[in-house]
Formats: C-alpha cells, structure tokens, sequence
C-alpha cells in the first residue's frame, strides 16, 4: 500500500492500492504531535488491504492540517 | 526474484541523455530547470494480489523514503551527489527514534523534528498493532533517500534486496510512505 501527498507521482506509480493525503511534504502521515488524525490515516490507508477489490485503486482521505501542538 | 513493473530497459535508454543535459543544472541545486525531461517511468500496470489474510492478521513492514538512518550504526545517505542515493538502511523495528536521524535535503525536515511519525510513523504502527489493526509488525523496516536519479538502480538493486528480506520475515503487507 502507498501513501502520498502528491497525486501525479501517486498515479504513475500505479499502487495495487493507495491512499492520498493534503498534506506537506514532510508530513505525509499528517499534523505533527497529532497522534489521533496519524493514526486515522494510517487506519484509513491500511484498511485497503482489505477494502480495494482492483489493482491501481486510489483513494483520497479527507484529513485537514491542523495548528500543530509543540 | 520479483518482475520489475517499471520500464527499465526504456529509463536506461533515455537517462543518459537527460543526465548529460541536467548535471550543471543538479550541480547548482536548480532542480525545477534540471527536472525537465527527466525519463519518469510511468507505470501502466499495477501489481496485483489478494491479500491472503486480512490486515488484523497480516504481517506488515513500513518503507519510509524520509532518508533516515540509524547513528553510530550506518552511513548516512548521500545527500551531497547530484544522482542521490539508491541504497536502502535495514532498522529494527524495535530501534528508538531519537536514534534516527535524516540524511535527505529535499524537504522541510520541520516536521519530522517535532514529531517522527508524521514521516515516518514507527510509534502510531506499534500502537495499532497493539489495538489489534494490524497483525503484527515485521522485525526489519526499511529506509531510502526520496532523492534519486538512479531508477534503474533501485528497480534492479535495491528493491529485490528488500523484497528477499520481506520475504525472509514473513512479511505479508508493505507500507510505502514517499517523501
């Protein structure tokens, strides 16, 4: 499974299943000392191997930036 | 040995070309004029297996391209060649973070500073392996430089090293984060 933040690389890759993030560069798994949205992409992205039923699948989660706790 | 999905043999043909033309430019760290024309493979078929077991019993290993090495351990990776680096670090998954360090120049390290697992998310994978989510952790991850020319390298070097030790640990599910 992949993970990224940046949709063309993303797609000529061509995953058998991934997820795509708007975060940034650096920050792929999201907003830093936020461990509940980390983990709700990384369960979101993981969940594919499950979930996608055809190679090439792509899915873009819907998590946000959010101010980050120092 | 794993068929390599990626066009090499056409990436071999053209880097020559593109390399010759944009070493001044990567010499000069000006990437938008050196990027032109790089040969970016584009992949037109997507490898395919149904998971033999799902995730809650899967085995899972994490391939991070955050260029993170292990201190005192390993080298770092090469962040000074204009062509990067297409050598993989092996980590324990057990290893303490603050062990890690980043030898990648091609993005804001501000992040992975505060916390780690926004790259490269060892502790949040414990942590669901220990709610359950995932089935286990396998006992090696991997590190690469997100930085590096070389595909044909890492189609035909790098990546089947990895995948003999995927193999070797009974990994099942490979999570790739690029940076």
């Amino acid at each position: 499974m992949g993970l990224g933040n940046l949709r063309t690389p993303v797609q000529r890759i061509l995953y058998p299943r991934a997820a795509l993030v708007r975060f940034p560069r650096g920050a792929t798994v999201g907003t830093p000392n936020h461990p509940d949205q980390q983990r709700a992409v990384l369960r979101d992205t993981l969940a594919l191997l499950d979930s996608a039923s055809a190679p090439g699948t792509l899915v873009e989660l819907p998590y946000r930036w959010e101010d980050s706790q120092a | 040995m794993p068929v390599a999905v990626m066009d090499i043999a056409a990436f071999k043909a053209r880097y020559p070309e593109w390399i010759a033309r944009a070493r001044p430019a990567l010499e000069q760290k000006n990437w938008k004029d050196a990027f032109v024309g790089f040969p970016s493979p584009v992949n037109t078929e997507a490898p395919w297996t149904p998971p033999a077991q799902p995730l809650a019993k899967s085995r899972l290993a994490l391939l991070s391209t955050a260029g993170l090495y292990l201190v005192g351990e390993q080298q770092p990776f090469d962040a000074e060649d204009p062509e990067g680096d297409w050598t993989f670090r092996e980590l324990p998954t057990a290893v303490d973070g603050a062990r890690l360090k980043i030898a990648h120049t091609h993005y804001d390290h501000a992040s992975a500073l505060q916390d780690l697992n926004a790259v490269f998310p060892l502790q949040r994978l414990r942590e669901l392996a220990g709610e359950g989510v995932i089935g286990s952790l396998a006992e090696r991850i991997y590190s690469t430089s997100g930085y590096c020319t070389r595909l044909e390298r890492v189609a035909e070097d790098t990546a089947p090293r990895i995948v003999e030790r995927l193999k070797s640990d009974g990994v099942n599910a490979l999570l790739h984060i690029p940076v």
